[in-house]
């Protein structure tokens, strides 16, 4: 069901459960204001901002982050292989890179049911 | 890393108790499960994103008595790491 809300530290609309819009930052960080109760709206931001900053420099520095009741995030070295350009069809080497996979915990359940 | 070491490198950079800060780093994570859960996607600016795929139902084998079962369709959370991630982390 598409359900309309009025997002208490913005102006714009934003339409639940609707896809047309992905939630951001800044709805997590409204989230984390309302959940939380005892600090400001800033504050709130600013936390999110630093959760995202220390899982990415723990992968940037190749550990993984395994987060209970979420999922782990694994560092996965990537061999190099034969691709195509699938504009030109034209054959390339892909070169060898490092790459972050994500595994649900099984506790997420089935999403989008 | 795991989410108790995150909590306290979260908990370093404010003036809150490990606690509070535990309340904060579950919020964050439940608002994602909740959003895929809607069906929503999440966009985390210099992070990635979250989404939900498809998968198709496929033919399976019972690893125990090699009978074969369909193994029914089903939606699964996916990862795709941002352009600023997938930078850092090849950098090595």
């Amino acid at each position: 069901m598409v359900e309309v809300f009025r997002l208490s530290t913005s102006n714009h609309w934003i339409l639940y459960g609707s896809g047309l819009l992905p939630m951001t930052k800044a709805d997590i960080a409204r989230i984390v204001y309302e959940r939380h109760g005892g600090i400001s709206n800033r504050e709130a931001a600013r936390l999110v901002e630093v959760i995202f900053d220390s899982i990415k420099s723990k992968l940037g520095h190749g550990e993984k982050v395994q987060i209970t009741g979420f999922g782990t995030f694994l560092i996965r070295q990537k061999r190099e292989r034969r691709g195509r350009n699938p504009q030109t069809g034209e054959e390339m080497l892909i070169k060898p890179r490092t790459s972050v996979v994500f595994r649900p915990s099984k506790l997420f359940g089935a999403p989008g049911e | 890393m795991t989410k108790a070491e995150l909590v306290d490198e979260v908990s370093r950079v404010s003036d809150l108790t490990r606690k509070h800060t535990e309340v904060i780093v579950d919020a964050v994570f439940t608002s994602i499960v909740d959003a895929l859960q809607q069906g929503d996607k999440i966009e985390l600016r210099g992070f990635g994103s979250f989404r939900v795929r498809r998968r198709d139902s496929r033919k399976g084998r019972n690893p125990k008595t090699g009978a074969g079962v369909l193994v029914p369709a089903k939606k699964v959370p996916h990862f795709k790491p941002g352009k600023e991630l997938r930078e850092l982390i090849n950098r090595r």
